[in-house]
């Protein structure tokens, strides 16, 4: 080499350095997966598709709880997942964590609640006129809203005081056979004048109501449908108030809407599972 | 100094000769660009994301507006509850008889919303069309986020899904601004809880790539309790999306923009952006 050289040696020296650091770092710093799919680091794919379940699926509820998903399966609210109201299950399968269930209206209105937004072939209610202060499982079965549900009154009120005219076992549209016994006075304490948007409140001619009501012993699963059946036997229980109205001795208290009523009209909606 | 003409040929020659065989050389030095054809030839325990390929369809005429579907993916997918961290959300359109349009989505939806008589903006309009839009990632085909990310960390599995390396994610936010449908957001430094375990990272809905993979439906979907967001392979021609789309009708956001967006739309109102 000679001296005419020399200067650029030193320079192409330093250059190639430069280029072997670049190359040294960049087979350091960049990950082993990366490019092995394409542009990204190849790792990545299986640690997005081992992140942990939160929420776990419908169908797996039905192995534990059997006869309410059978219940829920073939009711209005069969698109409502168990998970929707329940909460995440995987905690609860794995773990047994027990799934809070949340009995305030306020869970069924986020859905229920009138909305101009809404589809109008979506049932809704106006809260405040819809039974308020009431929770909405006192009537609604969850695993199964419409059977139980008192149909709403779709005619007006006027010139027609008795509701058994018409409704009673001789008359023109006979109210359901577990109604035997039922005086008017009592008609609207579930039953009220058009409270749902019309188009949605069955006519109490329609087959779910005419049909749905049991007509031999009750049983369990027609349990919650309508005023729960009586779980103990009524020897020596007369006065029903006498625990319900204080929730003495762990007795469920009468909810508001059975405000004024008596003893003695419990057991015209209150059947005992032992006769 | 003096090049002489066999000096040229020698040492141009050699200089040759080492330009053709240093790749060989050196190539173990360079990182590998050759694509695999599957997860499955990688792990073959796993699934194989070269037998999938995903679809989404939303039915706007079925959506309530309840929320669940956020709750659901925040909880499933442990998105920040920041509200404006939102992998999905709800948009409600309001069109006034005068044709003018009122959109709102209050945290996303996630509470529900307000009827209109407390809504200050509607009360003395005449409304006539009202419904709401939920809307998610889209997973372009054709996605403007992947083209923009200067590192590499987000990209397009083979089947279908544009997920986030948050490893690699550097927070440059330029993912966040070339998505027109505003469907990522950065994960907040000081966030309660986050997806992957990083803050300051660009996230956004991966159609819950850890569920369907193993055969089960996005959070969302689970929770919707109206159907209105149907999932499923579209190379399966019985799944929900193929089944539902042999009636439907259906359109996708922005398809001018040529992203080649995998979510359609039934019932879209032509006022939805």
């Amino acid at each position: 080499m000679n001296k005419e050289m020399r200067h650029l040696a030193r320079a192409g020296i330093v250059l190639g350095l430069f280029i072997a650091g670049i190359i040294i770092a960049r087979q350091v710093l960049t990950p082993d997966s990366f490019g092995q799919f394409g542009y990204y680091r190849g790792d990545n794919v299986a640690e997005w598709a081992g992140l942990p379940l939160t929420f776990s699926e419908t169908a797996l509820c039905a192995e534990c709880h059997s006869p309410k998903y059978t219940q829920w399966s073939s009711s209005a609210h069969a698109g409502v997942s168990c998970e929707n109201c329940h909460g995440p299950a995987v905690a609860h399968i794995e773990k047994k964590q027990p799934l809070t269930v949340n009995r305030a209206s306020s869970l069924c209105l986020t859905c229920h609640e009138r909305l101009l937004s809404r589809p109008s072939s979506f049932p809704q209610v106006i809260s405040t006129q819809h039974n308020p202060g009431v929770s909405c499982a006192t009537c609604h079965n969850p695993h199964n809203p419409v059977i139980g549900q008192p149909p709403a009154i779709p005619h007006s009120l006027e010139g027609r005081a008795d509701c058994l005219l018409c409704h009673g076992s001789q008359g023109l549209k006979p109210a359901p056979l577990n109604h035997a016994g039922r005086t008017i006075e009592i008609c609207q304490l579930c039953h009220k004048p058009g409270s749902a948007t019309p188009s949605k409140a069955p006519p109490i001619s329609s087959p779910t109501a005419a049909t749905a009501a049991p007509t031999g012993t009750p049983t369990a699963t027609n349990a919650a449908a309508g005023p729960p059946l009586i779980p103990h036997s009524l020897a020596g229980r007369d006065d029903c108030l006498l625990c319900h109205e204080r929730g003495i001795a762990g007795a469920p208290v009468i909810p508001a809407s059975h405000a004024g009523r008596t003893s003695n009209v419990c057991q015209l909606c209150h059947k005992g599972t032992t006769q | 100094m003096k090049l002489t003409r066999r000096a040229l040929l020698t040492r141009g020659a050699a200089g040759l000769a080492g330009l053709i065989l240093a790749p060989g050389v050196l190539s173990p030095l360079f990182t590998k660009l050759t694509q695999a054809d599957s997860l499955h030839e990688v792990d073959p325990e796993s699934y194989d994301w070269g037998d999938h390929y995903y679809g989404f369809l939303v039915d706007t005429t079925r959506c309530i507006g309840c929320g669940k579907c956020m709750v659901a993916c925040k909880l499933e997918n442990h998105v920040p509850n920041e509200p404006d961290c939102n992998r999905t959300w709800i948009e409600r359109y309001v069109i006034s008889e005068d044709g003018e349009v009122f959109v709102d989505s209050p945290d996303g939806g996630i509470g529900g919303f307000s009827s209109f008589p407390e809504n200050i903006k509607y009360r003395d309009v005449h409304i006539a069309q009202s419904f709401f839009v939920p809307k998610l990632c889209n997973q372009c085909d054709n996605p403007p986020c992947v083209q923009v990310c200067p590192v590499g960390a987000t990209y397009m599995t083979k089947d279908g899904i544009v997920l986030v390396d948050q490893k690699r994610c550097i927070g440059c936010r330029y993912c966040i601004q070339a998505c027109p449908y505003g469907a990522r957001y950065l994960v907040p430094p000081h966030a309660d809880v986050t997806p992957q375990g990083q803050t300051g990272v660009a996230d956004k809905c991966t159609w819950c790539y850890h569920r369907i993979t193993k055969g089960l439906l996005p959070a969302c979907v689970e929770a919707c309790p109206v159907n209105a967001r149907i999932f499923g392979d579209m190379r399966d021609p019985d799944s929900a999306p193929r089944k539902a789309l042999r009636d439907a009708r259906v359109y996708t956001l922005k398809p001018a923009l040529g992203t080649k967006p995998k979510v359609y739309y039934i019932g879209l109102n032509v006022e939805v952006r």
